[in-house]
């Protein structure tokens, strides 16, 4: 019985991996980007410098938008945070205006209240949105798709932890150079050490998207969910404006208002109804970075006076643990030490990814027939992972270097980033199909090294922020960002090169001895 | 200064963790140890990794702790993955020259 | 020997598929159904028992996947799915029925 079920956990692990593995790959890779995401922006715009006070963007922005939009039912201010240089603007126009894109109706402001005139980009909040909502693809199927993966990866660990217990008695092992054994140390390594990490990042990911993927928890108390979500989110009613005219109050009292209820903690963000009107009122929101909760406390004051009108009640637990879990899983609330930590919890889940959709080829091959005739689903296995692994990476050096070599002035040039990692990604998938799998690996792994290499060099020829003129000015996110790349160019050409070192003869009776003990399915 | 202190907890409980493994022994002692003392070593691992929860709780708080304990534990954990990497890589250094 | 192996074969194939309705499309319509059951039961106001529910559907989910492939007998497992989602489902009637929505 006992040996049934660890074969049966085996299989489940095996197959829940493999299917999405390539879709969970991408997840992994650029959700971990996404830690750094405001840090990537501000690269993707070295135009940008300064690290602006968030109560004086706040009050330049209320001045753009008191010129751009007087008449507006309702202004959205992001003020920058500890890691962002600029300030998201976005207002809802009176209602009987035509809507129009959202570009008539947003901007990006700097500390002064000044439209920025910097290179068009969609910069790290590309990365945040394509891990769960994907590209080129209407969002809905694309989140359900990603939970879907996400759930199997909760299947594949915890089958996994099943099948595996010895993983602990290998807890701190890791051989290089023994074929299949280095791999299945690489997966169990990368896998156990993070563990935890990866239990929450899996079921916190499906929580982000609970009522999307879950909704019945709801229906069961609710017959719309509209009055569920009035509930949770007590949204101010909408009041007309009274004609008649009255300033607002100074906006910086009020957030300093604000940070005194919270203890000290900042505003994260501001929204104004009524701007202008006698009925004016503003909601203020605690900034994300000061707490773990993703849904901060709330105070609405009076627009003209700055008197408190109302604060958002204390949540019960059930949601208290919620938006702990959403805030968990964004990391928000991290400082630079705990968002590296992040980061390299990311990196090793990538790794546990990538290392176990290789394993799946290696632990076969050994057992193939034929093995210089592979079998077709091997072979498209081996071909989707050249693509997911070093085309994904080819396709994120891309992203960079579109960024500075693109012109400047381009019509949609930030559709033209993106779509630039996508042109590779398709292209490295197209060579992996065509060429020989051992050496597609290695000339994708060498082309992902290469780009990743040139990303700091090409920086240097395209601004004046070089990593000499960086490290001279302590200006360490530049550094840190040329840095990442040298580590990953490093990283993708050590794999290359060991993907053409000739394969170990005896590797086929290692992986047969390796594979009783793995029981595989 | 805590996370340091931490970490350096983290990493003494995981090398005692480590040593308590029959398989590792040889490679960081250079020899097999007695029962009683493999037993200690995991003892007294598991203790300090209790103790860096515990000072990450006074220190940080339960929520905060709690993550930073994760943290802590994590770079414990890698630091002595990679030392037990160089060990092995001595210790096949050292047979590959004797042989010769 | 061939006839015996593909024959084995084609038994595990059936054997998985039914696995895996059961353990992807029947799976979310029984943990749907338990979610509700426990958002209506759970002693909390309305939203936070509503949202404890949804919390807990995903542990629940995963856990009654790993089970649809780790009992032994597929026919058996299909019959506890069938029998515990018409207890849920006559349960959250019964309870709708009576008790009514917001």
């Amino acid at each position: 019985m006992k040996e049934g079920l660890r074969q049966s956990m085996a299989w489940l692990h095996t197959w829940t991996g493999l299917l999405l593995g390539w879709l969970l790959f991408a997840m992994f890779a650029t959700g971990t980007a996404a830690y750094f995401q405001d840090e990537i922006t501000r690269w993707m715009q070295p135009e940008v410098m300064g690290r602006p006070d968030p109560v004086v963007a706040a009050e330049g922005a209320v001045r753009f938008l008191q010129t751009t939009a007087p008449d507006a039912k309702r202004w959205f201010i992001t003020p920058p945070n500890s890691r962002s240089a600029t300030t998201q603007v976005f207002w809802q126009p009176d209602g009987d205006r035509p809507r129009g894109s959202r570009r008539d109706t947003s901007a990006t402001l700097d500390g002064q209240g000044q439209k920025i005139e910097a290179r068009e980009t969609r910069g790290g909040t590309f990365l945040y949105r394509f891990h769960f909502d994907l590209h080129y693809l209407p969002v809905i199927w694309a989140r359900y798709l990603v939970g879907i993966a996400a759930m199997f990866m909760l299947v594949a660990i915890l089958s996994g932890v099943i099948t595996h217990k010895k993983i602990f008695a290998d807890f701190f092992m890791l051989r290089f150079g023994k074929g299949q054994r280095s791999w299945l140390d690489a997966h169990n390594v990368t896998a156990v050490l993070a563990l935890p990490f990866h239990l929450m990042i899996t079921f916190t990911g499906l929580v982000t998207l609970a009522t999307l993927y879950m909704p019945w928890g709801i229906a069961a108390n609710y017959t719309s969910p509209d009055s569920f979500f009035d509930t949770v989110f007590a949204q101010s009613e909408e009041v007309g404006r009274s004609g008649q005219a009255a300033p607002l109050a100074p906006i910086g009292a009020m957030m300093r208002t604000a940070s005194a209820e919270w203890h000290g903690a900042g505003v994260g963000f501001l929204s104004v109804s009524n701007p202008g009107d006698t009925t004016a009122t503003v909601s203020l929101t605690r900034a994300p970075e000061d707490a773990i909760g993703s849904r901060g406390p709330q105070l609405t004051l009076d627009g003209t006076t700055g008197r408190r009108l109302d604060a958002s009640v204390s949540k019960g637990a059930a949601l208290e643990t919620e938006s702990v879990m959403i805030g968990l899983h964004a990391g928000r609330f991290a400082e630079w030490g705990l968002r590296w930590l992040y980061f390299l919890s990311g990196v090793g889940g990538t790794i546990m990814v990538g290392s176990g959709l290789v394993l799946w080829t290696v632990k076969r091959r050994a057992r193939l027939p034929d093995p210089e005739r592979p079998h077709f689903g091997f072979r498209l296995v081996e071909r989707l992972n050249v693509a997911a692994i070093a085309g994904l990476g080819s396709g994120l050096a891309t992203y960079f270097l579109a960024n500075r070599l693109l012109p400047l002035r381009m019509e949609a040039r930030a559709d033209w980033e993106v779509h630039s990692l996508f042109l590779i990604w398709g292209a490295v998938l197209i060579w992996a199909l065509v060429r020989p799998a051992r050496r597609a690996w290695i000339e994708a792994l060498a082309l992902a090294a290469l780009l990743f290499a040139a990303v700091p060099f090409v920086n240097a020829l395209t601004t004046p922020r070089n990593l000499f003129a960086s490290l001279a000015a302590g200006d360490w996110l530049f550094v840190a960002f040329d840095a990442v790349m040298l580590l990953l160019a490093a990283g993708f050409g050590w794999a290359a090169r060991k993907a053409a070192r000739p394969r170990s003869v005896r590797a086929p009776r290692r992986a047969a001895q390796a594979s009783d003990t793995v029981a595989a399915a | 200064m805590i996370h340091f202190l931490a970490i350096i907890l983290a990493l003494c409980g995981f090398a005692l963790l480590a040593i308590s493994m029959p398989r590792h022994q040889a490679n960081m002692a250079g020899r097999k140890l007695a029962p009683a003392a493999t037993r200690r070593a995991r003892v007294s691992g598991y203790a300090l990794l209790l103790l860096v929860f515990v000072l990450d709780g006074f220190a940080f708080g339960a929520g905060y702790g709690a993550v930073a304990w994760f943290g802590h534990l994590s770079i414990g954990a890698w630091s002595v993955v990679a030392w037990l990497c160089i060990c092995v890589w001595r210790a096949d250094a050292a047979s590959t020259k004797s042989e010769r | 020997m061939a006839t015996k192996a593909s024959r084995a074969k084609g038994a595990s194939r059936w054997n998985v598929a039914a696995r895996a309705l059961a353990a992807i499309p029947a799976n979310y319509v029984l943990t749907s159904l338990a979610i509700a059951c426990l958002a209506r039961l759970l002693p909390m106001r309305p939203e936070e028992a509503s949202v404890a529910a949804t919390l807990f559907s995903f542990a629940l989910f995963a856990v009654l996947a790993l089970t649809a492939f780790a009992v032994r007998s597929v026919a058996r497992l299909w019959l506890g799915m069938i029998g515990a989602g018409l207890l849920l489902g006559g349960g959250l009637w019964l309870s709708i029925a009576s008790g009514g929505r917001l």
